[in-house]
C-alpha cells in the first residue's frame, strides 16, 4: 500500500526526507508510467529512456508543485508530453533515413519486432490496431482504456476540454471496433 | 477505479455493442527486476548529476538568509526614513496650469508666424502684380494687342484691307479654298 499523495509531497518538501519521498514517489507511479509511455514509444529501451526523464523532470519541478492539481495527472502530464516529444524527433530522423515512408509504419514494425509477437493474439492485434489511429486519440484510447482515467483527470493531462476528449475517444473506439471485428 | 472500470465498460457497450474487447493485459514484456532497480538507477543519477540540494529547486543563484522576508521592512523603513525636504521643491497645481498654458500659447504663436512665412513665400518666387482694377488690366491688356484699334499695326492692316475690293478677296478665295482639305462640315451647312 502506497502513502497518499500528500504524504508523499510532504516527505519531498522536508529536507530529512526528501530522497525518501522521492523514491517513494517512483515506487507508487513507475509502473502506471511506464506502461503510458510503453504503449506510446513501444520499445523498451526507449520508454526507460523516456521515463528517466519523465522522472528527473519530476525531481527538478517537484519544488514548484503547489498540488493545484493532483499528482499524478502532473505525472502523467510530464509523461505524455515526453513521450510526444520522443515520437516526433523519431519521426523526423525516420522520415530522412526512410524517405517519406508511413511514420506509423515504424511502430507497427516495432510492434513486430517484438519478442514474445504473435500475430495471432487479440492483444497484440489490438496494439497493431490502435497504432493505425491519429496520435491524439491513441493517447485518449490509453488513458481511457488501459488506464482507466476519468474524463476531468485527462482533461488536465491534456489540457483538453472533457467534450473534446470524449469525442476523441468515441471516434478512436469506433475506428477500433471496425479492426477487431476483422480479427 | 473500479467504479471507473465499470464506466468505462458500460460506455463501449454503448458505442460499440455485442463486441468483446480484448482484456487490458500488456502482451509486453518487461526486463526482470526492472522495476525493483529502478527507484536506485535514477537516485544514482541525481545524485551524480544532480545533486541534492544545489540543483534541486532549479536556481543556480543564492540568495542571504531571510533575503525575502526582509526585503518589506527594509523598503518601508527607507521610504519613512527619507526627508519630505529631499524630494525636491514643491509647486502648488495652478503652476503647472500657467505652464501648461504658456506652453500652449508659444506652440499657437510658432504656428501662426509660420503660416505667414509660407503665405510670404510664395509671391517671392512669383514677382508681386501692382494692386490694379479690372478696368486698368483690360486697358493694358488691348494696348498690348495687335488688333487694338489704337495700334499702329491694326491701322496699317486696315488702311491695306480697304485697297483691296472685295471680288478680290471672293477670286482668291475660290482659287485657293478646297473641300479636300475640310475634314470636317457640320450638318447645316450641306
Amino acid at each position: 500500500m502506497h502513502p497518499s499523495d500528500s504524504i508523499l509531497l510532504q516527505w519531498f518538501h522536508s529536507p530529512e526526507t526528501r530522497e525518501k519521498g522521492y523514491t517513494a514517489i517512483i515506487a507508487k507511479y513507475q509502473q502506471p508510467l511506464y506502461w503510458h509511455i510503453r504503449r506510446l514509444v513501444i520499445a523498451h529501451a526507449d520508454t526507460d529512456d523516456v521515463l528517466q526523464n519523465v522522472l528527473l523532470k519530476a525531481w527538478k519541478g517537484l519544488d514548484n508543485f503547489r498540488e493545484e492539481s493532483h499528482l499524478y495527472t502532473w505525472l502523467y502530464r510530464i509523461a505524455t508530453n515526453e513521450s510526444i516529444s520522443f515520437l516526433a524527433k523519431e519521426k523526423r530522423r525516420g522520415m530522412v533515413n526512410m524517405d517519406g515512408e508511413l511514420a506509423n509504419s515504424s511502430a507497427i514494425n516495432q510492434l513486430q519486432a517484438e519478442p514474445h509477437f504473435n500475430e495471432k493474439q487479440i492483444e497484440w492485434k489490438l496494439q497493431l490496431a490502435i497504432q493505425q489511429l491519429p496520435e491524439k486519440q491513441r493517447i485518449v484510447f490509453n488513458l481511457r482504456y488501459f488506464d482507466e482515467m476519468n474524463y476531468h483527470d485527462m482533461s488536465e493531462v491534456l489540457q483538453t476540454s472533457e467534450g473534446a476528449l470524449k469525442a476523441s475517444y468515441h471516434h478512436a473506439v469506433k475506428k477500433l471496433a471496425e479492426m477487431i471485428k476483422n480479427f | 477505479m473500479m467504479e471507473e472500470n465499470n464506466h468505462i465498460l458500460q460506455e463501449l457497450q454503448e458505442l460499440t455493442p455485442g463486441l468483446t474487447w480484448p482484456s487490458k493485459g500488456m502482451p509486453f514484456q518487461v526486463p526482470n527486476g526492472y522495476f525493483e532497480a529502478l527507484p536506485d538507477r535514477l537516485q544514482a543519477v541525481i545524485d551524480t548529476v544532480l545533486p541534492i540540494g544545489e540543483l534541486g529547486s532549479g536556481q543556480p543563484f543564492s540568495v542571504p538568509d531571510n533575503y525575502f522576508q526582509q526585503l518589506s521592512n527594509r523598503i518601508l523603513d527607507q521610504t519613512q526614513s527619507t526627508p519630505a525636504a529631499d524630494n525636491g521643491r514643491l509647486f502648488p497645481l495652478y503652476y503647472k496650469k500657467i505652464v501648461s498654458y504658456a506652453a500652449a500659447a508659444t506652440i499657437g504663436g510658432v504656428l501662426v508666424a509660420a503660416a505667414f512665412l509660407f503665405t510670404d513665400s510664395r509671391p517671392s518666387r512669383m514677382p508681386l502684380q501692382p494692386n490694379v482694377t479690372v478696368s486698368a488690366q483690360e486697358s493694358s491688356i488691348t494696348s498690348h494687342t495687335i488688333v487694338a484699334p489704337e495700334n499702329d499695326l491694326y491701322r496699317e492692316i486696315t488702311k491695306k484691307m480697304h485697297a483691296v475690293s472685295d471680288e478680290e478677296i471672293n477670286s482668291y478665295l475660290e482659287e485657293t479654298a478646297s473641300t479636300e482639305t475640310i475634314e470636317w462640315i457640320p450638318e447645316e451647312m450641306n
